[in-house]
């Protein structure tokens, strides 16, 4: 099979980058690990089939931080909850400023216009957003804070099923298989499903891919230019198993996850928070501006993992969960992790959560108790372990010293790896792997630095920005892409 | 090692499952360690070896087994919250609100 430009992986980054390609090139091809999602699954199925190693995937260091990806046709944008954020001003000033990276945002903006359009993307409206995130707000409120705003989606005819961790049930949520890759095989690009890249092999005129479908059977996959898009947790190893580049010794260092927490609030009065959009609103705090406050919510069939309880109190919060209502928090962080494979043990990421992250999110948690408390909470439950964790009594929770608390007991998630291929140490600012002709890398694995934020747009408009710097290459009169 | 899993998991499950959903409940938790990628299945039957061998899980009375599960959630290193939590997903997994001790 010969293809002029091959893409691994079709979330975020391929979908993006072969859709911005697209109307240049016809012949490109997708070539994904995962299947399509079936719609209306339990969530159960969900985490079965389409997270990666059945979402069992974490960083280890002083902590535990589970760090959930997809592996599913659209990749993460299928089982993420669809927020949208423009990469923050502060970020990009502080690439240029200690990265050296001379990305501008006036580079960006017109491509996050372009997403705008074609992810529908907007604010969540009043009537959406879940019961448990407007506590939350009232609570915030009623501490003197301003309010919290609805956040960016991308959705069409959200009906507020609550589930779009775990795939959306109607299609509301544009992920990339739903807004992107029908475009693309419409258009006539080639998109292999379950297929495994297992080796790359960079020539002097092409790029040969050895993969194993779905059948495992061998096959191989010739193209004149390969972009990576595998997401952060794979394209490292990909780049460091097939040596690509003059860098690949660095693939796998400068991870960021984003590492967050959640709090759980028990009301006396059923609230059903299943319903709505769980991740409607967010928050920032004055005083800790390093955290990002967003709503969320588990699933009951999940919710006896993220309750740091057991024996009666477990039980009670679980016949309890229709009184249930949740919010979490996230870090910018400042730790940096790295991301290795060792045969036969799969995976392996070390992440060690920074203390100044770890004392942030420690308080972002008591700040959600806080305020759900001040909204009217019966008892809220942090995510620590070996402490007390269950508050009845707000000024029990204020002046409480969580100062013995350590990493090692904290309940946490990191929902955005990004950086493991960062820009000035794996790839250049074109995303063109250093040392070599043909290999670019579009995800979040090339974002250089933590954002604070949902990375899935960043991701999307680097991607694009790609897709431009190739067609340009395309027009000059040496590109060996118009030869073929 | 399946007699040993279905030790430990009863041992466990009981804390929180009605007695006539048990089997219900330890059937899936099995099917869903047989269904866990490779290495984490091997690590659980590693982790549920321990537990039954070193620990004596399914001879503990109802009341010792949680202060067990408990001493080793609330453990401050790593690797004690680690081994609870391999001990217990399976379980938690295959609960349903009809099936816990409180709704009857």
């Amino acid at each position: 099979m010969k293809f002029d430009v091959c893409i691994i992986g079709s979330g975020a980054g391929g979908a993006l980058a072969a859709y911005g390609l697209q109307n240049t090139l016809g012949n490109i091809a997708i070539i994904e690990k995962g299947d399509w999602a079936k719609r209306n699954q339990d969530p159960l199925f969900s985490l079965q089939h389409y997270y990666r190693d059945q979402g069992f995937i974490g960083g280890l260091g002083k902590g535990f931080i589970g760090i959930p990806t997809g592996e599913v046709v659209g990749g993460t944008t299928t089982i993420n909850s669809g927020t949208c954020f423009e990469t923050p001003e502060s970020v990009i000033q502080e690439w240029k400023d200690q990265l050296h990276i001379s990305i501008e945002r006036s580079e960006l903006e017109p491509h996050f216009e372009t997403l705008k359009t074609l992810l529908s993307i907007h604010p969540v409206p009043e009537e959406k957003i879940s019961i448990g995130n407007k506590l939350f707000r009232n609570g915030v409120e009623a501490l003197g804070f301003t309010s919290p705003s609805p956040l960016n989606r991308d959705e069409k005819n959200c009906d507020g099923s609550g589930r779009c961790p775990f795939v959306c049930p109607n299609e509301a949520k544009q992920s990339t298989d739903v807004a992107i890759l029908p475009l693309f095989l419409k258009k006539g690009g080639t998109l292999l499903t379950q297929t495994t890249v297992t080796h790359i092999q960079e020539e002097k005129n092409k790029v040969l891919l050895f993969c194993k479908d779905a059948q495992k059977k061998s096959l191989t996959v010739e193209c004149k230019k390969l972009i990576i898009s595998a997401g952060s947790l794979s394209t490292p190893i990909l780049i460091r198993k097939n040596k690509l580049g003059t860098e690949w010794k660095k693939a796998g260092n400068g991870l960021t996850v984003h590492p967050a927490v959640k709090v759980l609030a028990q009301f006396k009065n059923p609230l059903y928070s299943s319903k709505g959009v769980p991740q409607a609103i967010g928050f920032k705090h004055p005083s800790f501006p390093y955290l990002s406050f967003e709503g969320v919510f588990t699933p009951p069939q999940l919710a006896s993992l993220v309750l740091p309880l057991d024996g009666k109190s477990l039980d009670d919060w679980l016949l309890q969960y229709d009184h249930v209502a949740s919010f979490g928090v996230l870090v910018k962080d400042r730790g940096r992790g790295t991301v290795r494979h060792y045969p036969g043990l799969g995976l392996f990421i070390h992440y060690p959560l920074h203390p100044k992250d770890f004392l942030d999110l420690v308080e972002g948690a008591r700040f959600i108790g806080l305020a759900y408390l001040k909204a009217g909470a019966q008892k809220v439950v942090l995510p620590f372990s070996g402490s007390q964790n269950e508050f009845l009594d707000f000024n029990d929770l204020k002046e409480y010293d969580f100062g013995s608390l350590k990493p090692s007991q904290l309940y946490a998630m990191g929902f955005h790896p990004l950086g493991s291929c960062g820009i000035k140490r794996v790839v250049d600012e074109n995303l063109k792997v250093y040392g070599s002709d043909r290999i670019f890398i579009a995800d979040g694995s090339v974002v250089p630095s933590s954002l604070g934020v949902n990375p899935q747009i960043t991701i999307m408009a680097f991607a694009l920005r790609l897709a431009n710097y190739l067609k340009r290459q395309l027009k000059s009169s040496d590109s060996d892409i118009r030869e073929s | 090692m399946n007699s040993i899993l279905k030790k430990v998991l009863f041992s466990y499950a009981r804390l929180h499952v009605q007695p006539p959903y048990l089997s219900t409940v330890i059937d899936q938790s099995l099917s869903r360690i047989r269904s866990f990628p490779i290495q984490y299945r091997l690590l659980t039957y590693f982790i549920f070896f321990i537990t039954e061998f070193f620990y004596r899980f399914s001879t503990l009375s109802e009341k010792k087994a949680l202060a067990l599960i408990l001493r080793l959630q609330q453990a401050s290193h790593l690797p004690g919250r680690i081994f609870i939590s391999l001990l217990k997903i399976p379980v938690l997994l295959s609960l349903k609100k009809e099936y816990l001790k409180g709704s009857l």
